[in-house]
């Protein structure tokens, strides 16, 4: 079990007894009882193990059925009924989520709920719920600002929502890295969002890379050894491959990246041993092909790291081969 | 050859036949609805250290038969719902016994058929949960099955290629994050349709590369910690892309025996943790895949003994 060193089990007996009892809900599911009984016999266990995908799968059998069965209400009665169903639904899930955020099949279940409420519900109810299922998603990611179930859930329910990403994103992604730096997850959300906001914008996406150099600074300043913003760094240097539709800082001047070579060595008097500094030095000089300078660098870089010799010596080689 | 030894052979080989007969545990009770894939584990784990002779063959055989349901498609256990990835471990059950002759192998693929989307991704299941795991886990059943031609390759490609990220790791959707476990999901499917091609392979390769921690073990997303299950997932991609080199496996093997109960056997996530099968059997792999002698080969794609895979 991940990060378990000796965990409080339960005595054997009711171990027993919570295996019979999964089995004895799995049968019901079998039989499609959707009793108020089998339910609750079903949610106890989803409780005890939100992981159990069987019967998060019986539980969307049971909301499609009950759909179906208010479907010819009056419209007061059908929308009182069917918020009743789905804010317990989300309930359940919730409850699961905030002691196991990591349960694949409990965040799976809340998209299910998503899309039957937009597809079944007027528009002022479902929109509620959207707008809630960000706010429990930015909860999650407050108690743990690097949960990709949480990250990927905010895109999951803006692609059902028919929404790109907004300004609004953005924001949201800028709190997250300025309230830590080593929050790769929001640096890589912001990789994803910048390129399709500014896509037919070249003079706003380059102010804004221009800005991200800023931000990158500021970051590399503090947390030298940290990778997160490195990486970040080096897609704003290298310019997106062609798999994403964006504008290169490569392609629109030489001399920011002199002026960022520049920042490398002013980080580099104050921390010569970084090692991310002179890999990103390495990464102009050879760019500006300055060949002799680059390999000193990747000299240095065998010594400081040496559990990825096997790398730095591909690159010597690549470098010696092409200049 | 000396780095890897000693390997406690006999007491992993009898952790896990333990842990394979265990009904009764509250561990079973949070595992029970994907035992299958736990058995694929388990018995790869015992081919790899030459004991899957010491396994019920013929009632492992015929309980996973009674996984599978009218579509094909198996669930993780009797009763619980099919889904791909427990299809793919039955193959690969089927696959270590050598008895998929006695799969109805026609139905299989057209379960697996049926889950991919127009936009060439796959479904988990019915319910159409959409993840590149379950991109891999079509595209290696049906090659272990020889039959990628019931699918869209190239929209299957395609699909992986959009989940590419500006690090040159993969995540779950388009947009989703780097994370371990879905670079070797996508760098898996890539290398079993011959479309590494389409990647810059050392871009992705270096991101691998900096899983490497300094005490020797890989970790699954920048600033996390090492996990024995990375010593699969990042050792096999770089594997896929040749670049097994570009990491310092010395250390990593170290990494992984220090993480071994030399009392009761088996192999935990992380040094001093409590084992279990799943990361025994990443321990395990990543040790066969840098060459342990008094292991089989294992081959980083098909997550199979290489002398499976003819």
């Amino acid at each position: 079990m991940h990060g378990v060193r000796s965990y409080a089990e339960p005595p054997e007996e009711d171990s027993a007894r919570f295996i019979s009892l999964a089995k004895e809900a799995l049968e019901t599911c079998k039989q499609r009882d959707f009793s108020s009984q089998a339910l609750s016999l079903v949610n106890r266990v989803l409780e005890l193990n939100p992981d159990e995908y069987s019967l998060w799968n019986y539980h969307k059998r049971f909301v499609l059925n009950e759909i179906e069965k208010i479907m010819n209400y009056e419209p007061a009665s059908f929308q009182e009924a069917a918020e009743q169903l789905f804010d317990s639904e989300f309930e359940l899930t919730q409850r699961a989520l905030y002691r196991h955020p990591k349960a694949y099949s409990a965040w799976q279940h809340r998209i299910f709920l998503l899309k039957t409420a937009k597809y079944h519900l007027p528009s002022k109810i479902y929109e509620g719920y959207f707008k809630k299922e960000l706010e429990i998603c930015a909860k999650l990611l407050d108690l743990d600002d690097r949960n990709f179930h949480g990250w990927a859930h905010r895109m999951r329910v803006g692609d059902i929502r028919g929404l790109q990403p907004s300004r609004e994103e953005l924001q949201f992604v800028t709190e997250r890295i300025y309230g830590n730096f080593s929050n790769y997850s929001a640096w890589h959300h912001r990789s994803r969002i910048l390129p399709i906001l500014f896509k037919d914008q070249r003079d706003q996406y380059y102010l804004a890379v221009q800005e991200d150099l800023e931000l990158v600074k500021q970051a590399i300043f503090t947390e030298p050894e940290d990778q997160s913003a490195w990486f970040y760094f080096r897609w704003l240097l290298r310019g997106a491959p062609s798999y994403q539709t964006t504008v290169s800082v490569l392609d629109i001047d030489n001399e920011i990246l002199k002026k960022e070579l520049c920042i490398l060595e002013e980080l580099l008097t104050l921390e010569p041993k970084c090692k991310w500094a002179l890999l990103t030095k390495f990464y102009l000089l050879q760019i500006f092909g300055d060949f002799d300078n680059a390999e000193t660098v990747l000299t240095t870089l065998q010594k400081l790291d040496p559990l990825r010799n096997g790398y730095y010596m591909y690159l010597k080689e690549k470098m010696r081969r092409s200049s | 050859m000396d780095r890897f030894t000693p390997l406690p052979v006999d007491l992993h080989q009898q952790y896990l036949c333990k842990a394979q007969n265990d009904t009764k545990s509250w561990e079973y009770f949070l595992t029970a609805h994907k035992r299958i894939s736990g058995a694929y584990w388990t018995l790869t784990s015992l081919d790899l250290l030459h004991a899957l002779e010491t396994t019920d063959e013929n009632a492992i055989i015929s309980w996973i038969f009674s996984c599978q349901h009218e579509s094909g498609g198996f669930g993780g256990n009797v009763d619980q719902d099919p889904n791909l990835l427990s299809t793919l471990s039955a193959v690969q059950c089927l696959a270590l016994y050598r008895r998929l002759d006695e799969l109805d192998s026609e139905k299989v693929i057209s379960y697996i058929a049926s889950l991919q989307l127009s936009d060439g991704s796959f479904m988990g299941d019915v319910w159409g949960e959409v993840d590149s795991r379950f991109t891999y886990a079509a595209i290696l059943c049906l090659s272990i099955l020889k039959r990628l031609d019931v699918i869209r390759v190239d929209k299957a490609v395609e699909f992986v290629i959009s989940c590419l990220n500006f690090d040159g790791g993969f995540g779950c959707i388009p947009g989703a994050e780097s994370h371990s476990g879905q670079v070797f999901c996508c760098i898996g499917a890539l290398y079993l349709t011959d479309s590494l091609y389409r990647i810059d392979q050392e871009l992705t390769g270096w991101w691998l590369a900096e899983r490497q921690l300094k005490n020797g073990g890989l970790n699954g997303r920048p600033d996390k910690k090492a996990d024995v299950c990375y010593s699969w997932w990042v050792l096999s991609s770089l594997a896929m892309l040749n670049k097994l080199d570009w990491i310092d496996s010395s250390k990593l093997i170290e990494f992984i025996l220090h993480c071994q109960d030399l009392e009761n056997g088996g192999i935990a996530d992380y040094p001093d943790d409590r084992s279990d099968v799943f990361h025994t059997f990443f321990g395990l792999a990543g040790l066969s895949l840098l060459g342990c002698p008094q292991l089989k080969r294992i081959h980083p794609a098909y997550a199979l003994p290489l002398e499976i895979i003819s």
